[in-house]
C-alpha cells in the first residue's frame, strides 16, 4: 500500500489579455476499491469558485470560470491518495472461442467500450496485431490481452511529440511511433477488434523512485507523470489494467484519475476564454510519498494579485462594432 | 433592457441619420449644380461631399473623376462604401431585424419597406432625376421617426434612439460646416457669387435656409451660417440643439440631474454644450473654426465610445 | 346551398382538375367535393382569376412587408425568399382532429417517458426492448445528460409532429417526429392572419378553430418550469442570429410571449447561474426557450468552435439554475432509427396501442433489413437517421441508377446511419399553380405542433400543412421548394 501526495499544475500564459475564461477539469483521482482518494483541492489563480459533478463515465469533473481580464491561469490539483496493492492478473478461464459467443451480449452490455470512436476507429492496419496477440495468446482471453500489449510496447518506439493531442491511431500506426495516449489506443483498437470491452484510463505513473523512496523526498518529475493506459473487460473476472507503454500489467504506482471511451472524454483540462491572445501551455506535476494528511495541506495563496482593471480600447471610427 | 438591443437602436437611429443627411446634401448640390455656374470645374463642388463623408481615399480607388454622376453613384448606392445610403439602410435594417421583438411591427414594417424601395432604385433611375430618390430616403427617415415616436414606449429604447440619431446629426453638421467653410471661406475667397451660390446649399441641405431668412433678413454671410449650424438653441440641426438631445437622452438613461455626470459620455456631452452655450460665433471664429469643430468631432466620438463602454460592452464582473 | 349544386359553377380555377391517382382532401371525385370543403369551393370557383390573383398579391405584399422570409444560402450568397404561401386551406374536420390528436398526445407523453427513461434508470434497455447499442449509437444521444434531473421531468416541452396521408388507405401516418428545435409554428400563426386579411368572407361561414393562443400556452410552460419557484421568472428565446433561416419565427415567438430575444453574446455564466447583459448590468436569467441545437449550445461542452453558444451553460443547467426548453439531448428521441420503436415505447410506458400508426420501416442496423433494403433501393425511400429538414435522403423512383448506387455504397458502409421506408403517396390539396392559372393537386403533409406541461398535451388545432409545390413532388421542406397552407380545423364535422 503506497500513499502518494501528487501536485499537478497546469499554466497558461497567453500573449495578450483574455477574459470570460470557462474551463472544466478532470483532476480529481478516483475512489474505489482499487485506490482511495484521501484528499483533493482544486484552487486557481486568479481565483475561482469551483463547482463539480461526475460524468457519464462516473468521473468528477470539477468547473469554474473568470470572467475578469487576466493574462495568465494556474490551476493546482493537489491530492492524496492511497494505492492498494494489485492482486496478480487474475488466471481467467475465458477462452477467445468463448468470446465469439459472447460478442452480442458485450456488445449490447459495454457499448460505449466496444464500438470504435474517433480516436479509435476500426482500421485495418490493426488486423494483424490482433491475429498475432491471439496467436501468442493461445486460446486464451487473458493471454490475448497481455499479448496485445507487450506487443505494442515492442512494436512501437516511444517518441515525445510524433503525434499530437488530436492524433487518432492511424497516425501511430503509420508512424510505429507515438507516447502513451497512442498505446491506449492503440491497444482498445486492437482487443475491441475482438469483441472486448476496453476502456481508455488516464492517470498518473508514480516513478520508481518516488514510489519506493524515504518519506519526505519531493521528486520533480514533469509532465510525464501524467500517463494513460488501458483497462479491458474480462467475462468472469472483470476490468484489468494493462500497460502498453511499459509492456506490464498496471501496478500501485498507477494511479486513476478517469475512464473514458478515448481520450476525447477524459481530456485533464478543457477551456475557452474570449480574446485573441495565442497561448502557452506548461503542465508539472509533482508526486511524493506523503508522510502523512496533516501538515501537507499547503495550500497555494489564491489572492495573489487581483488583475487591475483594464479598460478595453476599441476600434475608433464610428461603425457599429462587430462581435 | 439587453445591451445588444441598446446597442442596436443606438446605430439604427445612427444610419437612418447618416443616410437622410447623405440624402439632404448630395440632394441640394445635385439641383444647385444645375443653376450654379460652369466656371470651375466639377470636382471643386463634389470633391468636398467627399471629404465630409470621410470617404474622399476610398473614392478615389474606385473612380478616377468627381463629377455628378461618379459622386452621386458613390454615395448613394456604392457597395464598397460603408457609409453609402443603400449601405446605411441595409444597416438600418439590420439592425432593425436583429431586435424585431423589440419595435413595434410598424416600425419594422416601414423600415423593411423603404429599404426594399431603396434596393428598386438603380443609377439608371436615379439618372431621371435623383430627387425622387432622395426624396424617399429623407421622408422614410421622417416616417421612421414618425412611427418611432407614435408606438414607441418611452423607455431607454426609446432615448437611446434619440441619443444615436442626434449624435449622429451633430457630427454631420459639423462636418458639413467644417468642409464647407474650408472649402469656400479659407480657399477660395475670391469667389463671390459662386461662393454665395455654395452657402446656399449649405443651408438648404440643411433644411434651414428659409430659417436664415427670418432670422438675419440679409445676404447669406458664411458666418452667419457657421453661427446658426453650430450655435442656434433651437434649429434642430444645429450642433447645439442636436447635443442638447443627446445629453437629454443619456440623462433619462442614467437619471443624472443637471450639474451632475454618471459617466464619461455625459462629461464630455456636458462640456460640449458648455460651449456651445456660451461660445460666440466671433470667438470662435477668431480660434479658428477647424480647430474648434475638430474638437467637437473628437468629443463626438469619445461619447459614442463611451456609450459602447457604460452600456453596450462593458466588462463583465459579477 | 347544397353541395350538389355547386356543379352549375363555371368551373373557373378549378377546369380541368384531375383530383385522382392520390387521394385529394377536396374531392371525393372529380367535381364532387367532400362535405367539409362544399362551401370553400363553391366560393372558389366563383371567383374570376383576375379576382384570384388579387388576393394572392394582397398575401405576398403581405409575406414581404412583415418580412416573413427565410434565408437560402445554396446560391452562396444568403438570399432571403418569401416562404411560398398557398391560399388554399387544408381543411380536417373535427372528428378527424380529434382522433390525431388523441394519436400525437399518446406519441408526446410515450416519448418524453422514453427521455426520463433514458437518461435516468434504463429500464427500457435493461428490460431489452429496444437494443442499448441503437440507442447509444444515436448521434444525438448526449451521455452529458446521463443522470440530470430536468424540472418537472419534462424533456418535450415542444414538439412537431409530422404527418401523411396515405393515399392507400386514407390513414395518417406518423412519418417523423421532432423534438429538438422543431420550427414552423410561426407560419401557422401568420397564415391564418393572412388568409383572414385575403378570405374574411371564408371564416364568417365557417367555424375554424383559432390558433393563436399558442404563443400564451408556451409561455404559461416556460413560467412554471422556472427553478427559481415563488419569484417573477426571467424568460429569454435563444436564437443563433439573423442568419438563421428561422430567425423571423425567434423574433416572432419572443415578441408574441413578451419574452427577451436573445444571442449567446447576450448570456454570460458565472458561478452556473446564468446572466443576460443589460444596459444596467446582468440579470439573472431563469428559462431559456432555445432554438440553438445541442452541439453549439455551450461550447466548453460541446463543439468548442461554436461561437453561438454561451459557455458554461451545461453546468448552468446541471446545477439546476437555469431550465433549457427542450433538454438537451432529445435528439435520441427522433433519430430515425428510434422512431421505428415508438409505438413500442407508447405500449411499453403507456399500456396502450398506438392511435396513429408509423410508416413501415426497415432499419439498416438489422442484417435482414439491410438485405432487403439493399435489394429494393429503386422502390424504397432511404433516409439518413441523423439529418433532418429533407437532407441526406433518397426518394428511390425517383432517382438515377447513379444516385441509387452511391446510397447502395454509402448504406453498405454504415448501415447504422441509414433506414428506409416504402414511398408513401402522400395525399393532395388543389393548390394555384401561376404558370397556368388554374388549380392542380400538389402532395402535402401535416405538422402539428404539440406542448407538453408535465400534465396534459396542448396542440395547436391542425398545425403547418406544407405542400410540394413543383408539379408531382413529394419533398415538402422549404429549403427544397416547398410551401405552406393555412390548415383548418372545423368544429364539428363542416
Amino acid at each position: 500500500m503506497n500513499r502518494y501526495h501528487l501536485v499537478h499544475v497546469t499554466q497558461f500564459q497567453y500573449d495578450g489579455p483574455v477574459s470570460e475564461s470557462y474551463n472544466q477539469v478532470r483532476l480529481q483521482p478516483m475512489h474505489d476499491e482499487g485506490q482511495s482518494c484521501l484528499s483533493f483541492r482544486l484552487t486557481t489563480v486568479p481565483a475561482a469558485r469551483v463547482t463539480s459533478h461526475r460524468d457519464a463515465f462516473g468521473n468528477w469533473v470539477h468547473q469554474f470560470n473568470i470572467l475578469a481580464e487576466h493574462r495568465q491561469l494556474t490551476v493546482e490539483a493537489e491530492s492524496v491518495v492511497l494505492a492498494h496493492n494489485r492482486e496478480p492478473l487474475s488466471t481467467s478461464e475465458t477462452t477467445l472461442a468463448d468470446l465469439d459467443s459472447l460478442r452480442e451480449s458485450l456488445f449490447e452490455d459495454h457499448f460505449d467500450f466496444v464500438a470504435s470512436t474517433a480516436y479509435v476507429p476500426r482500421l485495418e492496419g490493426l488486423a494483424a496485431l490482433q491475429e498475432e496477440a491471439e496467436a501468442q495468446g493461445k486460446s486464451s482471453a487473458l493471454g490475448f490481452v497481455t499479448a496485445a500489449s507487450s506487443l505494442i510496447h515492442e512494436r512501437f518506439r516511444y517518441v515525445k511529440g510524433a503525434t499530437h493531442v488530436n492524433s487518432s491511431i492511424a497516425d501511430s500506426l503509420v508512424l510505429g511511433a507515438g507516447v502513451c495516449q497512442d498505446f491506449a489506443h492503440l491497444l482498445l483498437g486492437i482487443v475491441r477488434g475482438r469483441g472486448l470491452p476496453a476502456r481508455y484510463v488516464s492517470g498518473y505513473l508514480v516513478p520508481r523512485a518516488a514510489a519506493e523512496a524515504e518519506a519526505g523526498v519531493e521528486e520533480v518529475i514533469g509532465g510525464q507523470a501524467s500517463h494513460a493506459w488501458a483497462e479491458v473487460y474480462l467475462p468472469g473476472s472483470g476490468w484489468i489494467g494493462l500497460d502498453p507503454t511499459l509492456g506490464e500489467p498496471v501496478s500501485a504506482r498507477h494511479v486513476r484519475v478517469a475512464y473514458g471511451r478515448d481520450y476525447g472524454d477524459v481530456a485533464p483540462v478543457r477551456g475557452v476564454y474570449k480574446g485573441h491572445a495565442g497561448q502557452r501551455l506548461s503542465v508539472d506535476v509533482r508526486v511524493r510519498p506523503a508522510l502523512d494528511d496533516a501538515g501537507r495541506e499547503r495550500l497555494v495563496e489564491s489572492a495573489a494579485m487581483p488583475p487591475a482593471p483594464v479598460i478595453d480600447e476599441r476600434a475608433q471610427q464610428p461603425e457599429q462594432q462587430q462581435q | 433592457m439587453l445591451s445588444r438591443i441598446a446597442d442596436s437602436l443606438f446605430w439604427l437611429a445612427r444610419y437612418m441619420e447618416r443616410a437622410e443627411d447623405t440624402a439632404r446634401i448630395l440632394d441640394v448640390n445635385y439641383h444647385m449644380l444645375l443653376e450654379g455656374s460652369r466656371r470651375q470645374p466639377y470636382r471643386l463642388r463634389w470633391e468636398p461631399l467627399l471629404v465630409m463623408a470621410g470617404e474622399d481615399q476610398r473614392f478615389k480607388q474606385h473612380y478616377s473623376d468627381a463629377n455628378a454622376t461618379t459622386v452621386f453613384d458613390f454615395l448613394a448606392f456604392g457597395a464598397d462604401n460603408p457609409s453609402s445610403i443603400s449601405q446605411c439602410i441595409a444597416k438600418a435594417r439590420e439592425n432593425a431585424r436583429t431586435i424585431r421583438d423589440y419595435i413595434s411591427r410598424e416600425m419594422w414594417e416601414d423600415i423593411n419597406g423603404l429599404y426594399h424601395a431603396v434596393n428598386r432604385f438603380g443609377p439608371q433611375e436615379v439618372g431621371a432625376g435623383p430627387h425622387r430618390f432622395c426624396n424617399l430616403v429623407k421622408f422614410g427617415s421622417h416616417r421612421f421617426h414618425g412611427v418611432s415616436d407614435a408606438t414607441l414606449p418611452r423607455d431607454e429604447g426609446w432615448q437611446f434612439l434619440r441619443v444615436g440619431r442626434f449624435l449622429e446629426r451633430a457630427e454631420m453638421t459639423a462636418r458639413l460646416v467644417d468642409v464647407q467653410y474650408q472649402n469656400l471661406v479659407v480657399t477660395q475667397t475670391d469667389l463671390g457669387a459662386l461662393d454665395n451660390h455654395q452657402w446656399m446649399a449649405v443651408l438648404k441641405s440643411v433644411g434651414a435656409y428659409e430659417a436664415y431668412h427670418r432670422q438675419y433678413h440679409s445676404p447669406i454671410e458664411p458666418e452667419r451660417v457657421a453661427d446658426m449650424l453650430i450655435l442656434h438653441a433651437l434649429h434642430p440641426r444645429s450642433i447645439r440643439f442636436s447635443m442638447t438631445e443627446v445629453q437629454a437622452g443619456l440623462r433619462a438613461v442614467s437619471g443624472t440631474g443637471p450639474g451632475y455626470y454618471a459617466n464619461e459620455a455625459e462629461r464630455f456631452t456636458g462640456k460640449v454644450l458648455e460651449g456651445l452655450r456660451y461660445d460666440k460665433i466671433e470667438e470662435i471664429l477668431k480660434r479658428g473654426l477647424h480647430a474648434y469643430l475638430h474638437e467637437v468631432l473628437r468629443s463626438c466620438r469619445l461619447i459614442g465610445e463611451d456609450i459602447a463602454r457604460t452600456y453596450f460592452f462593458y466588462a463583465v464582473v459579477a | 346551398m347544397s353541395p350538389g349544386a355547386t356543379k352549375v359553377f363555371q368551373p373557373g380555377l378549378f377546369e380541368a382538375y384531375d383530383p385522382s391517382q392520390f387521394y385529394d382532401e377536396m374531392f371525393s371525385a372529380p367535381g364532387t367535393p367532400r362535405p367539409h370543403y362544399a362551401g370553400i369551393f363553391e366560393k372558389l370557383a366563383s371567383l374570376a382569376a383576375s379576382q384570384f390573383e388579387e388576393r394572392r398579391q394582397l398575401a405576398d405584399v403581405t409575406f414581404l412587408l412583415q418580412g416573413i422570409t427565410f434565408t437560402v444560402y445554396s446560391d452562396g450568397t444568403g438570399t432571403e425568399r418569401l416562404f411560398p404561401f398557398d391560399l388554399i386551406p387544408r381543411i380536417l374536420p373535427g372528428t378527424e382532429w380529434e382522433r390525431i390528436e388523441r394519436g400525437l398526445t399518446q406519441r408526446v407523453v410515450a416519448l418524453n417517458l422514453f427521455l426520463q427513461d433514458v437518461y435516468g434508470q434504463q429500464r427500457i434497455l435493461r428490460d431489452g426492448r429496444i437494443a442499448r447499442s441503437l440507442v447509444y449509437s444515436c448521434q444525438h444521444f448526449r451521455r452529458e445528460m446521463v443522470g440530470v434531473e430536468v424540472p418537472r421531468g419534462i424533456h418535450t416541452h415542444i414538439s412537431g409532429i409530422d404527418l401523411v396521408r396515405d393515399s392507400k388507405t386514407g390513414e395518417f401516418l406518423v412519418l417523423e417526429d421532432n423534438v429538438r428545435t422543431p420550427s414552423g409554428v410561426s407560419y401557422v400563426l401568420e397564415n391564418r392572419l393572412v388568409m383572414t386579411r385575403c378570405f374574411p368572407e371564408l371564416f364568417q361561414t365557417h367555424e375554424v378553430l383559432p390558433v393563436n393562443n399558442y404563443p400564451a400556452e408556451l409561455c404559461k410552460i416556460l413560467r412554471v418550469i422556472s427553478p427559481r419557484t415563488g419569484e417573477e421568472p426571467q424568460m429569454a428565446l435563444l436564437t443563433p442570429g439573423i442568419h438563421n433561416s428561422a430567425y423571423f419565427e425567434h423574433s416572432f415567438l419572443a415578441q408574441q410571449m413578451g419574452i427577451e430575444l436573445v444571442e449567446g453574446r447576450d448570456l454570460v455564466v458565472d458561478g452556473s447561474v446564468v446572466y443576460m447583459k443589460t444596459i444596467r448590468g446582468l440579470t439573472r436569467v431563469d428559462v431559456i426557450y432555445r432554438r440553438v441545437d445541442d452541439e453549439f449550445l455551450d461550447p466548453l461542452t460541446f463543439r468548442p468552435d461554436s461561437v453561438l453558444g454561451v459557455p458554461g451553460l451545461m453546468g448552468a443547467y446541471r446545477a439546476g439554475n437555469v431550465t433549457l426548453a427542450n433538454a438537451v439531448g432529445n435528439g435520441v428521441a427522433d433519430d430515425k432509427a428510434i422512431y421505428a420503436y415508438v409505438p413500442d415505447f407508447i405500449r411499453y410506458y403507456l399500456d396502450e396501442e398506438p392511435v396513429l400508426r408509423n410508416v413501415d420501416t426497415y432499419l439498416c442496423a438489422k442484417p435482414d433489413d439491410l438485405a432487403y433494403v439493399l435489394e429494393h433501393l429503386p422502390d424504397l425511400v432511404v433516409k439518413a437517421v441523423g439529418e433532418s429538414g429533407g437532407y441526406g435522403m433518397l426518394i428511390g423512383p425517383a432517382s438515377a441508377g447513379r444516385e441509387i448506387e452511391e446510397f447502395r455504397r454509402r448504406i453498405t458502409a454504415e448501415p447504422r446511419n441509414y433506414i428506409a421506408q416504402p414511398v408513401i403517396g402522400l395525399s393532395r390539396v388543389p393548390s394555384y399553380d401561376p404558370a397556368t392559372g388554374r388549380m392542380a393537386g400538389r402532395h402535402v403533409d401535416l405538422r402539428p405542433y404539440c406542448l407538453y406541461n408535465g400534465d396534459d398535451v396542448i396542440i395547436v388545432p391542425g398545425g403547418l400543412t406544407r405542400v410540394a409545390l413543383q408539379p408531382g413532388s413529394l419533398v415538402v421542406n422549404s429549403s427544397q421548394g416547398g410551401g405552406s397552407k393555412d390548415t383548418w380545423v372545423l368544429r364539428g364535422e363542416h
